[in-house]
């Protein structure tokens, strides 16, 4: 993750908001890339976002500078994601998505990057039978590529409750993955 | 299982691009601003006062009148009259002769108070 400038976070504690700004331009990708992941839902996405970054700017002063403030933003964003994905149950996979799913998987170039709504279709036909937890902890690692330590810091959990939590998560994954025919090479 | 392998090394990492970006970085910028605006205002340290001591003397005058009027209740007609407590109270206008009369009385009904209670025990011995 990004590391923001210790300067800059001096100024966002004294209030200074062009300071603030500059923070939320550049972290803003990694939080929505975080909560689309985690709601599957882009216009849940950009509230989360929203929410997470007025909740920073009212906690700022309350910010402890031994740790990363990207990894503080990423703990806000993801305890917003998950109380968000418990007041609502998500929508549910269409015939779209799995389309979609099935036209990424066949892509012959491995490099292009996903857009948001694709991202969305992705998640619904994986995830959408892992509980709160087991997302999480497959997003954070398996998606959005953070280390043990990062993930640990972020969601409180231990390393063998992280471990437990992602084995089932790509259990489901697979078998549900399976199931819908892309087990058979 | 191959192909669920590669899909997950592809999208390792990857971030997909905000829509509309600028326009959320002002709108969170501008929720902000609003949300400041909207601090609400100190209230004088005398209108605090006030308010606290106005509340005080209500509850204070609200137990006084529920005593008072407690105090000055007069019996009803179906209130059991205790003989005992009236004869006191007869006493204070009365003259010395009468008030022992009056505490004669009282002693007698005492007295017949516990021959009674003790008659009444001693037919069901238990």
């Amino acid at each position: 993750m990004q590391q923001i400038d210790a300067d800059i976070i001096s100024r966002c504690k004294a209030g200074d908001k062009a300071a603030f700004r500059f923070v939320v331009e550049n972290c803003q990708q990694m939080v929505y890339s975080l909560a689309v992941k985690m709601l599957a839902d882009t216009e849940e996405a950009r509230d989360a976002v929203q929410d997470t970054f007025i909740k920073v700017w009212q906690n700022i002063a309350n910010y402890d500078e031994c740790y990363s403030l990207t990894t503080w933003i990423y703990t806000i964003a993801a305890r917003i994601c998950l109380d968000r994905l418990k007041s609502f149950s998500g929508r549910m996979q269409t015939t779209d998505d799995a389309e979609v799913f099935e036209r990424i998987t066949d892509d012959p170039d491995p490099e292009r990057r996903l857009l948001a709504s694709e991202w969305v279709s992705v998640i619904k036909v994986m995830a959408s039978e892992l509980s709160e937890k087991q997302r999480l902890v497959f997003t954070l690692s398996q998606l959005e590529d953070l280390d043990t330590a990062e993930i640990i810091e972020i969601t409180g959990l231990d390393a063998d409750q992280i471990k437990s939590n992602l084995y089932a998560a790509k259990k489901n994954i697979r078998e549900r993955l399976i199931k819908m025919g892309y087990g058979k090479d | 299982m191959e192909r669920i392998d590669d899909l997950m090394e592809r999208l390792k990492g990857q971030m997909p691009q905000v829509p509309g970006a600028d326009a959320l970085t002002d709108n969170i910028m501008a929720t902000i601003e609003e949300t400041e605006d909207r601090k609400p205002v100190a209230v004088p340290m005398w209108l605090s006062v006030i308010r606290t001591v106005s509340s005080v003397a209500a509850v204070i005058l609200l137990m006084l009148f529920v005593r008072l009027k407690n105090d000055f209740a007069e019996p009803s007609e179906n209130t059991p009259v205790n003989y005992l407590e009236v004869a006191g109270n007869e006493c204070e206008e009365c003259s010395p002769a009468e008030r022992y009369n009056l505490r004669i009385e009282k002693m007698r009904l005492m007295n017949r108070r516990r021959i009674l209670k003790e008659k009444y025990y001693a037919n069901y011995d238990f």
